[in-house]
Protein backbone atom coordinates (compact mmCIF):
# COMPACT_ATOMS: atom_id res chain seq x y z
CA UNK A 1 0.00 0.00 0.00
CA UNK A 2 1.30 3.43 -0.98
CA UNK A 3 1.60 6.51 1.15
CA UNK A 4 -1.31 8.12 2.91
CA UNK A 5 -3.00 10.78 0.72
CA UNK A 6 -5.92 11.73 2.89
CA UNK A 7 -6.12 11.54 6.63
CA UNK A 8 -9.21 12.46 8.60
CA UNK A 9 -9.08 12.17 12.36
CA UNK A 10 -12.02 12.53 14.70
CA UNK A 11 -13.86 14.89 12.40
CA UNK A 12 -16.95 16.44 13.98
CA UNK A 13 -19.44 18.77 12.33
CA UNK A 14 -22.32 20.67 13.83
CA UNK A 15 -24.50 23.02 11.77
CA UNK A 16 -26.09 26.10 13.29
CA UNK A 17 -29.42 27.36 11.99
CA UNK A 18 -32.02 29.73 13.48
CA UNK A 19 -34.11 26.66 14.40
CA UNK A 20 -31.35 25.03 16.41
CA UNK A 21 -28.21 23.04 15.91
CA UNK A 22 -27.79 19.79 14.06
CA UNK A 23 -24.95 17.43 14.76
CA UNK A 24 -24.23 15.95 11.34
CA UNK A 25 -21.04 14.07 12.14
CA UNK A 26 -20.15 12.89 15.58
CA UNK A 27 -16.78 11.36 14.92
CA UNK A 28 -15.27 10.30 11.63
CA UNK A 29 -11.79 8.95 10.98
CA UNK A 30 -10.50 7.56 7.70
CA UNK A 31 -7.17 7.23 5.89
CA UNK A 32 -7.04 6.91 2.12
CA UNK A 33 -3.86 5.64 0.47
CA UNK A 34 -2.38 6.45 -2.90
CA UNK A 35 -4.18 4.82 -5.82
CA UNK A 36 -7.01 3.58 -3.64
CA UNK A 37 -10.75 3.82 -4.37
CA UNK A 38 -12.67 4.22 -1.15
CA UNK A 39 -16.47 4.51 -0.96
CA UNK A 40 -18.49 6.00 1.81
CA UNK A 41 -21.99 4.55 2.06
CA UNK A 42 -24.67 5.40 4.57
CA UNK A 43 -28.35 6.15 4.92
CA UNK A 44 -29.53 9.30 3.16
CA UNK A 45 -28.96 12.51 5.06
CA UNK A 46 -26.23 11.02 7.24
CA UNK A 47 -23.63 13.62 6.34
CA UNK A 48 -21.73 11.78 3.60
CA UNK A 49 -21.51 14.85 1.38
CA UNK A 50 -20.52 16.96 4.37
CA UNK A 51 -17.35 14.89 4.63
CA UNK A 52 -16.44 15.71 1.03
CA UNK A 53 -17.23 19.38 1.55
CA UNK A 54 -14.88 19.39 4.53
CA UNK A 55 -12.16 17.64 2.54
CA UNK A 56 -12.40 20.10 -0.33
CA UNK A 57 -12.18 23.05 2.03
CA UNK A 58 -15.70 24.29 1.33
CA UNK A 59 -16.60 23.70 4.99
CA UNK A 60 -14.59 24.03 8.16
CA UNK A 61 -15.18 21.09 10.54
CA UNK A 62 -16.12 21.99 14.10
CA UNK A 63 -13.59 19.46 15.36
CA UNK A 64 -10.83 17.09 14.29
CA UNK A 65 -7.84 17.17 11.95
CA UNK A 66 -7.91 17.11 8.14
CA UNK A 67 -4.75 16.32 6.21
CA UNK A 68 -4.65 16.11 2.43
CA UNK A 69 -1.47 15.53 0.43
CA UNK A 70 -1.72 17.52 -2.76
CA UNK A 71 -4.61 19.00 -4.68
CA UNK A 72 -8.24 17.93 -4.42
CA UNK A 73 -10.67 17.64 -7.33
CA UNK A 74 -14.42 17.57 -6.74
CA UNK A 75 -17.01 15.93 -8.96
CA UNK A 76 -20.71 16.40 -8.31
CA UNK A 77 -23.89 14.44 -8.77
CA UNK A 78 -24.93 16.54 -11.73
CA UNK A 79 -22.36 17.49 -14.34
CA UNK A 80 -23.01 21.24 -13.89
CA UNK A 81 -21.40 22.00 -17.22
CA UNK A 82 -21.92 25.68 -18.02
CA UNK A 83 -24.44 25.90 -20.85
CA UNK A 84 -22.81 29.06 -22.21
CA UNK A 85 -19.37 27.49 -22.64
CA UNK A 86 -18.25 24.91 -25.16
CA UNK A 87 -17.05 21.55 -23.85
CA UNK A 88 -13.41 22.61 -24.24
CA UNK A 89 -13.93 25.91 -22.43
CA UNK A 90 -15.94 24.14 -19.72
CA UNK A 91 -13.00 21.85 -19.10
CA UNK A 92 -10.65 24.84 -18.90
CA UNK A 93 -12.59 26.60 -16.14
CA UNK A 94 -10.36 25.13 -13.40
CA UNK A 95 -7.03 26.21 -14.92
CA UNK A 96 -8.61 29.58 -15.72
CA UNK A 97 -9.60 30.19 -12.10
CA UNK A 98 -6.28 28.97 -10.79
CA UNK A 99 -4.50 31.22 -13.29
CA UNK A 100 -2.47 28.38 -14.76
CA UNK A 101 -0.71 28.51 -18.09
CA UNK A 102 -3.76 28.23 -20.35
CA UNK A 103 -1.86 27.06 -23.39
CA UNK A 104 -0.40 24.07 -21.59
CA UNK A 105 -3.75 23.41 -19.88
CA UNK A 106 -5.52 23.51 -23.22
CA UNK A 107 -3.12 21.02 -24.76
CA UNK A 108 -3.58 18.70 -21.78
CA UNK A 109 -7.38 18.99 -21.76
CA UNK A 110 -7.60 18.46 -25.51
CA UNK A 111 -5.48 15.35 -25.13
CA UNK A 112 -7.77 14.00 -22.40
CA UNK A 113 -10.92 14.81 -24.37
CA UNK A 114 -9.58 13.04 -27.45
CA UNK A 115 -8.34 10.08 -25.44
CA UNK A 116 -11.73 9.56 -23.84
CA UNK A 117 -13.85 9.90 -26.95
CA UNK A 118 -14.89 13.54 -26.88
CA UNK A 119 -12.46 14.69 -29.57
CA UNK A 120 -15.27 15.51 -32.00
CA UNK A 121 -17.15 17.58 -29.44
CA UNK A 122 -14.55 20.14 -28.32
CA UNK A 123 -16.55 23.05 -29.70
CA UNK A 124 -20.03 21.70 -28.99
CA UNK A 125 -22.25 23.11 -26.30
CA UNK A 126 -23.28 20.84 -23.38
CA UNK A 127 -26.90 20.46 -24.50
CA UNK A 128 -25.65 18.74 -27.66
CA UNK A 129 -24.13 15.85 -25.67
CA UNK A 130 -25.69 12.77 -24.09
CA UNK A 131 -25.83 12.32 -20.32
CA UNK A 132 -22.92 9.89 -20.29
CA UNK A 133 -20.73 12.13 -22.44
CA UNK A 134 -21.54 15.12 -20.26
CA UNK A 135 -20.48 13.21 -17.17
CA UNK A 136 -17.22 12.26 -18.89
CA UNK A 137 -16.66 15.91 -19.81
CA UNK A 138 -17.33 16.87 -16.18
CA UNK A 139 -14.72 14.35 -15.06
CA UNK A 140 -12.16 15.76 -17.51
CA UNK A 141 -12.95 19.27 -16.23
CA UNK A 142 -12.07 18.01 -12.75
CA UNK A 143 -8.91 16.29 -14.00
CA UNK A 144 -7.79 19.43 -15.87
CA UNK A 145 -6.24 20.91 -12.74
CA UNK A 146 -4.27 17.67 -12.18
CA UNK A 147 -5.70 16.84 -8.76
CA UNK A 148 -3.98 14.25 -6.57
CA UNK A 149 -7.18 13.14 -4.87
CA UNK A 150 -10.61 13.02 -6.47
CA UNK A 151 -13.80 13.44 -4.46
CA UNK A 152 -16.92 12.11 -6.14
CA UNK A 153 -20.31 12.95 -4.67
CA UNK A 154 -22.93 10.49 -6.00
CA UNK A 155 -21.39 11.01 -9.43
CA UNK A 156 -23.69 8.57 -11.23
CA UNK A 157 -27.04 8.95 -9.53
CA UNK A 158 -28.39 11.50 -12.03
CA UNK A 159 -27.97 9.02 -14.89
CA UNK A 160 -30.46 6.38 -15.97
CA UNK A 161 -29.62 2.82 -14.97
CA UNK A 162 -28.13 1.55 -18.24
CA UNK A 163 -26.07 4.65 -18.91
CA UNK A 164 -24.94 4.43 -15.36
CA UNK A 165 -23.43 0.97 -15.65
CA UNK A 166 -21.36 2.02 -18.66
CA UNK A 167 -20.38 5.39 -17.20
CA UNK A 168 -19.18 3.74 -13.99
CA UNK A 169 -16.89 1.58 -16.11
CA UNK A 170 -15.72 4.55 -18.15
CA UNK A 171 -14.99 6.69 -15.12
CA UNK A 172 -13.30 3.82 -13.31
CA UNK A 173 -11.18 3.23 -16.39
CA UNK A 174 -10.18 6.89 -16.68
CA UNK A 175 -9.34 7.12 -12.98
CA UNK A 176 -7.20 3.97 -13.16
CA UNK A 177 -5.35 5.19 -16.24
CA UNK A 178 -4.67 8.59 -14.70
CA UNK A 179 -3.60 6.83 -11.46
CA UNK A 180 -6.03 8.72 -9.29
CA UNK A 181 -6.85 8.28 -5.65
CA UNK A 182 -10.60 8.54 -5.21
CA UNK A 183 -13.08 8.98 -2.41
CA UNK A 184 -16.63 8.27 -3.57
CA UNK A 185 -19.84 9.02 -1.72
CA UNK A 186 -22.82 6.93 -2.76
CA UNK A 187 -26.02 5.43 -1.44
CA UNK A 188 -25.87 2.61 -3.98
CA UNK A 189 -24.35 -0.41 -2.21
CA UNK A 190 -23.90 -2.43 -5.40
CA UNK A 191 -22.08 0.43 -7.10
CA UNK A 192 -19.80 0.87 -4.09
CA UNK A 193 -18.89 -2.83 -4.02
CA UNK A 194 -18.32 -2.98 -7.76
CA UNK A 195 -15.78 -0.16 -7.92
CA UNK A 196 -14.11 0.27 -4.53
CA UNK A 197 -11.11 -1.21 -2.78
CA UNK A 198 -12.59 -0.33 0.58
CA UNK A 199 -16.05 0.67 1.77
CA UNK A 200 -16.69 2.78 4.81
CA UNK A 201 -20.18 2.34 6.28
CA UNK A 202 -21.66 5.24 8.19
CA UNK A 203 -24.43 5.22 10.77
CA UNK A 204 -27.44 7.50 10.74
CA UNK A 205 -26.98 11.08 11.92
CA UNK A 206 -24.96 12.03 13.90
CA UNK A 207 -22.66 9.92 11.78
CA UNK A 208 -20.01 7.60 13.15
CA UNK A 209 -18.06 4.95 11.23
CA UNK A 210 -19.87 1.64 11.69
CA UNK A 211 -17.43 -0.52 9.81
CA UNK A 212 -14.81 -0.48 7.07
CA UNK A 213 -14.77 -3.36 4.56
CA UNK A 214 -11.79 -4.31 2.43
CA UNK A 215 -13.19 -5.72 -0.79
CA UNK A 216 -11.37 -8.82 -2.06
CA UNK A 217 -11.87 -9.91 -5.68
CA UNK A 218 -11.72 -13.46 -6.97
CA UNK A 219 -10.16 -12.09 -10.16
CA UNK A 220 -8.36 -8.80 -9.46
CA UNK A 221 -8.17 -5.95 -11.99
CA UNK A 222 -11.62 -6.40 -13.53
CA UNK A 223 -13.96 -3.54 -14.40
CA UNK A 224 -16.83 -2.65 -12.06
CA UNK A 225 -19.35 -4.27 -14.41
CA UNK A 226 -17.40 -7.52 -14.40
CA UNK A 227 -16.97 -7.29 -10.63
CA UNK A 228 -20.74 -7.43 -10.28
CA UNK A 229 -20.56 -11.07 -11.42
CA UNK A 230 -17.99 -11.92 -8.72
CA UNK A 231 -19.27 -14.69 -6.41
CA UNK A 232 -18.41 -12.62 -3.32
CA UNK A 233 -20.42 -9.65 -4.56
CA UNK A 234 -23.65 -10.99 -3.03
CA UNK A 235 -21.98 -11.74 0.30
CA UNK A 236 -20.61 -8.21 0.63
CA UNK A 237 -23.95 -6.81 -0.45
CA UNK A 238 -25.83 -8.73 2.25
CA UNK A 239 -23.32 -7.77 4.94
CA UNK A 240 -23.44 -4.07 4.12
CA UNK A 241 -27.19 -4.10 3.66
CA UNK A 242 -27.58 -5.57 7.16
CA UNK A 243 -25.12 -3.07 8.53
CA UNK A 244 -27.05 -0.15 7.07
CA UNK A 245 -30.20 -1.52 8.66
CA UNK A 246 -32.35 0.39 6.21
CA UNK A 247 -35.31 -1.98 6.20
CA UNK A 248 -35.72 -1.87 9.98
CA UNK A 249 -35.78 1.90 10.22
CA UNK A 250 -38.92 3.43 11.66
CA UNK A 251 -39.46 7.07 10.90
CA UNK B 1 -33.83 7.04 -42.75
CA UNK B 2 -33.68 9.17 -45.90
CA UNK B 3 -30.61 11.34 -46.41
CA UNK B 4 -30.99 15.10 -46.54
CA UNK B 5 -30.66 15.07 -50.32
CA UNK B 6 -33.64 12.82 -50.96
CA UNK B 7 -36.70 14.08 -49.11
CA UNK B 8 -39.58 11.67 -48.59
CA UNK B 9 -43.02 12.36 -50.00
CA UNK B 10 -44.52 12.95 -46.54
CA UNK B 11 -41.71 15.29 -45.56
CA UNK B 12 -42.23 17.35 -48.69
CA UNK B 13 -45.95 17.55 -48.01
CA UNK B 14 -45.31 18.55 -44.39
CA UNK B 15 -42.87 21.29 -45.42
CA UNK B 16 -45.34 22.60 -47.99
CA UNK B 17 -48.10 22.74 -45.38
CA UNK B 18 -45.81 24.63 -43.02
CA UNK B 19 -44.95 27.12 -45.75
CA UNK B 20 -48.57 27.65 -46.73
CA UNK B 21 -49.39 28.30 -43.09
CA UNK B 22 -46.58 30.83 -42.68
CA UNK B 23 -47.53 32.68 -45.84
CA UNK B 24 -51.22 32.78 -44.96
CA UNK B 25 -50.53 34.13 -41.46
CA UNK B 26 -48.29 36.87 -42.83
CA UNK B 27 -50.65 37.86 -45.64
CA UNK B 28 -53.58 38.01 -43.20
CA UNK B 29 -51.56 40.28 -40.95
CA UNK B 30 -50.86 42.62 -43.87
CA UNK B 31 -54.51 42.44 -44.95
CA UNK B 32 -55.73 43.44 -41.46
CA UNK B 33 -53.47 46.50 -41.59
CA UNK B 34 -54.56 47.50 -45.10
CA UNK B 35 -58.26 46.99 -44.36
CA UNK B 36 -57.99 49.00 -41.15
CA UNK B 37 -56.39 52.01 -42.84
CA UNK B 38 -58.51 51.60 -45.98
CA UNK B 39 -61.77 51.58 -43.99
CA UNK B 40 -60.57 54.56 -41.99
CA UNK B 41 -59.84 56.51 -45.18
CA UNK B 42 -63.12 55.56 -46.86
CA UNK B 43 -65.21 56.20 -43.75
CA UNK B 44 -63.73 59.67 -43.44
CA UNK B 45 -64.26 60.45 -47.11
CA UNK B 46 -67.90 59.31 -46.99
CA UNK B 47 -68.47 61.28 -43.78
CA UNK B 48 -69.32 58.17 -41.74
CA UNK B 49 -66.90 59.56 -39.21
CA UNK B 50 -65.77 63.10 -38.57
CA UNK B 51 -62.22 63.43 -39.92
CA UNK B 52 -61.76 66.53 -37.77
CA UNK B 53 -61.68 64.43 -34.61
CA UNK B 54 -60.51 61.08 -36.03
CA UNK B 55 -58.12 62.34 -38.72
CA UNK B 56 -57.60 60.02 -41.70
CA UNK B 57 -54.64 58.23 -43.34
CA UNK B 58 -54.31 60.63 -46.30
CA UNK B 59 -54.24 63.65 -43.98
CA UNK B 60 -51.71 61.90 -41.77
CA UNK B 61 -49.54 61.25 -44.80
CA UNK B 62 -49.75 64.92 -45.74
CA UNK B 63 -48.76 65.81 -42.18
CA UNK B 64 -45.71 63.56 -42.44
CA UNK B 65 -44.67 65.12 -45.75
CA UNK B 66 -45.19 68.57 -44.31
CA UNK B 67 -43.11 67.87 -41.24
CA UNK B 68 -40.48 66.22 -43.43
CA UNK B 69 -40.10 69.33 -45.58
CA UNK B 70 -39.71 71.61 -42.57
CA UNK B 71 -37.39 69.12 -40.91
CA UNK B 72 -39.62 69.14 -37.83
CA UNK B 73 -40.26 65.40 -38.14
CA UNK B 74 -36.62 64.51 -37.51
CA UNK B 75 -36.24 66.95 -34.64
CA UNK B 76 -39.18 65.45 -32.76
CA UNK B 77 -38.42 61.83 -33.53
CA UNK B 78 -34.76 62.24 -32.66
CA UNK B 79 -35.51 64.10 -29.41
CA UNK B 80 -37.77 61.33 -28.17
CA UNK B 81 -35.57 58.47 -29.40
CA UNK B 82 -32.50 60.07 -27.82
CA UNK B 83 -34.23 60.57 -24.48
CA UNK B 84 -35.43 56.97 -24.57
CA UNK B 85 -32.01 55.56 -25.40
CA UNK B 86 -30.33 57.57 -22.64
CA UNK B 87 -33.03 56.68 -20.09
CA UNK B 88 -32.98 53.02 -21.13
CA UNK B 89 -29.18 52.74 -21.03
CA UNK B 90 -28.69 54.51 -17.72
CA UNK B 91 -31.63 52.68 -16.16
CA UNK B 92 -30.28 49.32 -17.28
CA UNK B 93 -26.64 49.96 -16.38
CA UNK B 94 -27.54 51.63 -13.07
CA UNK B 95 -29.97 48.84 -12.21
CA UNK B 96 -27.39 46.21 -13.07
CA UNK B 97 -24.73 47.91 -10.95
CA UNK B 98 -27.03 48.20 -7.95
CA UNK B 99 -28.20 44.60 -8.37
CA UNK B 100 -24.55 43.46 -8.36
CA UNK B 101 -23.92 45.46 -5.18
CA UNK B 102 -26.92 43.90 -3.47
CA UNK B 103 -25.86 40.41 -4.58
CA UNK B 104 -22.38 41.07 -3.23
CA UNK B 105 -23.62 42.07 0.19
CA UNK B 106 -26.57 40.02 1.51
CA UNK B 107 -26.70 42.44 4.44
CA UNK B 108 -27.24 45.41 2.14
CA UNK B 109 -29.80 43.40 0.20
CA UNK B 110 -31.81 42.65 3.35
CA UNK B 111 -31.66 46.31 4.35
CA UNK B 112 -32.77 47.48 0.91
CA UNK B 113 -35.60 44.97 0.56
CA UNK B 114 -38.54 46.96 2.04
CA UNK B 115 -37.42 50.14 0.26
CA UNK B 116 -37.33 48.38 -3.08
CA UNK B 117 -40.81 46.99 -2.51
CA UNK B 118 -42.23 50.45 -1.73
CA UNK B 119 -40.36 52.17 -4.58
CA UNK B 120 -41.54 49.50 -6.98
CA UNK B 121 -45.17 49.96 -5.93
CA UNK B 122 -44.99 53.77 -6.17
CA UNK B 123 -46.22 55.16 -9.51
CA UNK B 124 -43.13 57.02 -10.65
CA UNK B 125 -45.20 59.58 -12.58
CA UNK B 126 -46.15 61.04 -9.20
CA UNK B 127 -42.55 62.22 -8.91
CA UNK B 128 -42.90 64.31 -12.09
CA UNK B 129 -43.55 67.70 -10.45
CA UNK B 130 -40.66 67.11 -8.03
CA UNK B 131 -38.31 66.34 -10.91
CA UNK B 132 -39.38 69.49 -12.75
CA UNK B 133 -38.73 71.63 -9.69
CA UNK B 134 -35.36 70.02 -9.09
CA UNK B 135 -34.08 69.53 -12.63
CA UNK B 136 -35.84 72.29 -14.49
CA UNK B 137 -38.13 72.44 -17.44
CA UNK B 138 -36.13 70.36 -19.86
CA UNK B 139 -34.65 67.12 -21.07
CA UNK B 140 -32.91 66.12 -17.80
CA UNK B 141 -36.29 65.83 -16.04
CA UNK B 142 -37.64 63.65 -18.88
CA UNK B 143 -34.61 61.37 -18.92
CA UNK B 144 -34.65 60.95 -15.15
CA UNK B 145 -38.33 60.06 -15.36
CA UNK B 146 -37.55 57.31 -17.89
CA UNK B 147 -34.66 56.14 -15.72
CA UNK B 148 -36.74 56.00 -12.54
CA UNK B 149 -39.46 53.99 -14.22
CA UNK B 150 -37.06 51.29 -15.41
CA UNK B 151 -34.37 51.16 -12.73
CA UNK B 152 -36.33 49.65 -9.83
CA UNK B 153 -37.76 46.84 -11.93
CA UNK B 154 -34.27 46.19 -13.30
CA UNK B 155 -32.77 45.93 -9.81
CA UNK B 156 -35.47 43.57 -8.58
CA UNK B 157 -35.54 41.25 -11.58
CA UNK B 158 -31.74 41.10 -11.98
CA UNK B 159 -31.15 40.42 -8.29
CA UNK B 160 -33.72 37.67 -8.40
CA UNK B 161 -31.88 36.20 -11.38
CA UNK B 162 -28.52 36.39 -9.61
CA UNK B 163 -29.91 34.66 -6.54
CA UNK B 164 -31.55 31.88 -8.51
CA UNK B 165 -28.25 30.74 -10.06
CA UNK B 166 -27.72 27.08 -9.18
CA UNK B 167 -25.81 27.00 -5.87
CA UNK B 168 -23.99 23.84 -6.94
CA UNK B 169 -22.47 25.67 -9.91
CA UNK B 170 -21.08 28.20 -7.44
CA UNK B 171 -19.87 25.40 -5.20
CA UNK B 172 -18.21 23.79 -8.18
CA UNK B 173 -16.00 26.76 -8.95
CA UNK B 174 -15.40 27.43 -5.27
CA UNK B 175 -13.93 23.93 -5.16
CA UNK B 176 -11.52 25.18 -7.84
CA UNK B 177 -10.62 28.03 -5.49
CA UNK B 178 -12.75 30.82 -6.97
CA UNK B 179 -13.23 34.05 -4.99
CA UNK B 180 -16.36 36.19 -5.01
CA UNK B 181 -15.27 38.27 -8.01
CA UNK B 182 -14.61 35.12 -10.04
CA UNK B 183 -17.98 33.67 -9.01
CA UNK B 184 -19.61 36.87 -10.25
CA UNK B 185 -17.86 37.06 -13.60
CA UNK B 186 -17.60 33.36 -14.46
CA UNK B 187 -20.93 32.03 -13.19
CA UNK B 188 -23.46 34.54 -11.90
CA UNK B 189 -23.34 37.04 -14.77
CA UNK B 190 -23.21 34.58 -17.69
CA UNK B 191 -25.87 32.37 -16.08
CA UNK B 192 -28.13 35.41 -15.68
CA UNK B 193 -27.73 36.55 -19.27
CA UNK B 194 -31.15 35.25 -20.41
CA UNK B 195 -32.66 36.96 -17.40
CA UNK B 196 -30.86 40.22 -18.20
CA UNK B 197 -32.11 40.20 -21.73
CA UNK B 198 -35.71 39.73 -20.70
CA UNK B 199 -35.17 42.66 -18.31
CA UNK B 200 -33.89 44.69 -21.28
CA UNK B 201 -37.03 43.88 -23.25
CA UNK B 202 -39.22 45.07 -20.40
CA UNK B 203 -37.03 48.15 -19.98
CA UNK B 204 -37.39 49.24 -23.58
CA UNK B 205 -41.14 49.46 -23.10
CA UNK B 206 -40.87 51.15 -19.71
CA UNK B 207 -38.41 53.76 -20.99
CA UNK B 208 -40.87 54.79 -23.70
CA UNK B 209 -43.56 55.15 -21.04
CA UNK B 210 -41.22 57.29 -18.94
CA UNK B 211 -40.17 59.53 -21.82
CA UNK B 212 -43.68 60.12 -23.11
CA UNK B 213 -44.95 60.82 -19.57
CA UNK B 214 -42.06 63.22 -19.10
CA UNK B 215 -42.77 64.95 -22.38
CA UNK B 216 -46.45 65.28 -21.47
CA UNK B 217 -45.38 67.17 -18.34
CA UNK B 218 -42.57 69.34 -19.70
CA UNK B 219 -41.05 69.61 -23.14
CA UNK B 220 -40.27 71.83 -26.07
CA UNK B 221 -39.89 68.99 -28.55
CA UNK B 222 -40.48 65.29 -29.00
CA UNK B 223 -43.32 63.00 -30.01
CA UNK B 224 -44.96 63.28 -26.57
CA UNK B 225 -44.83 67.05 -26.94
CA UNK B 226 -46.42 66.82 -30.39
CA UNK B 227 -49.21 64.61 -29.07
CA UNK B 228 -50.06 66.96 -26.22
CA UNK B 229 -49.72 70.04 -28.43
CA UNK B 230 -51.87 68.53 -31.18
CA UNK B 231 -54.53 67.64 -28.61
CA UNK B 232 -54.55 71.14 -27.17
CA UNK B 233 -55.00 72.86 -30.55
CA UNK B 234 -57.41 70.18 -31.80
CA UNK B 235 -55.06 69.12 -34.60
CA UNK B 236 -55.86 65.39 -34.52
CA UNK B 237 -53.76 64.90 -37.67
CA UNK B 238 -50.65 65.68 -35.63
CA UNK B 239 -51.76 63.51 -32.71
CA UNK B 240 -52.54 60.44 -34.81
CA UNK B 241 -49.40 60.82 -36.93
CA UNK B 242 -47.23 61.09 -33.82
CA UNK B 243 -48.83 58.07 -32.21
CA UNK B 244 -48.15 55.97 -35.29
CA UNK B 245 -44.55 57.15 -35.60
CA UNK B 246 -44.12 56.41 -31.90
CA UNK B 247 -45.46 52.87 -32.38
CA UNK B 248 -43.00 52.33 -35.24
CA UNK B 249 -40.03 53.61 -33.21
CA UNK B 250 -40.93 51.48 -30.19
CA UNK B 251 -41.32 48.40 -32.38
CA UNK B 252 -37.95 49.02 -34.06
CA UNK B 253 -36.18 49.35 -30.72
CA UNK B 254 -37.79 46.13 -29.49
CA UNK B 255 -36.67 44.32 -32.63
CA UNK B 256 -33.13 45.57 -32.04
CA UNK B 257 -33.09 44.10 -28.53
CA UNK B 258 -34.57 40.82 -29.77
CA UNK B 259 -31.82 40.68 -32.41
CA UNK B 260 -29.18 41.24 -29.74
CA UNK B 261 -30.77 38.41 -27.77
CA UNK B 262 -30.51 35.94 -30.63
CA UNK B 263 -26.83 36.89 -31.10
CA UNK B 264 -25.93 36.69 -27.41
CA UNK B 265 -27.81 33.52 -26.53
CA UNK B 266 -26.64 31.29 -29.34
CA UNK B 267 -25.59 28.63 -26.82
CA UNK B 268 -29.19 28.04 -25.86
CA UNK B 269 -30.28 26.33 -29.05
Amino acid sequence: MGKCKVSLQDIAMTFQTPDGETQAIQSFSLDVYEGEFVSIVGPSGCGKSTILNILSGLLQPTGGIVEVQGKVGYMFQKDHLFEWRTILRNCLIGPEIQKQDLKAARAYVEKLLRKYGLGDFLHHYPHQLSGGMRQRAALIRTLAVSPDVLLLDEPFSALDYQTRLTVVDEVWNILRQERMTALIVTHDIAEAISLSDRICVLSRRPAVVKNIYSIERTIPGQTPLQNRKDERFRIYFDQIWKELDIHAEVY
Amino acid sequence: MPKSTEISQQRRQYLRQQKVRRVSIFSTQIAVLLIFFGLWEVAANLDWIDAFITSQPSRMWKTVLNMHSTGELYLHVWTTVWETIVGFTTGTIGGLAIAIMLWWSPFLSRVADPYLVVLNALPKVALGPILIVWLGNGQPAIIVMALLISIIVTIISMLQGFLSVDQDKIKLIQAFGANKMTILTKVVLPASLPNMISALKVNVGLSWVGVIMGEFLVSQAGLGHLIVYGGQVFQLDIVMTSVIILALCAALMYVAVAYAESKLLRWRL
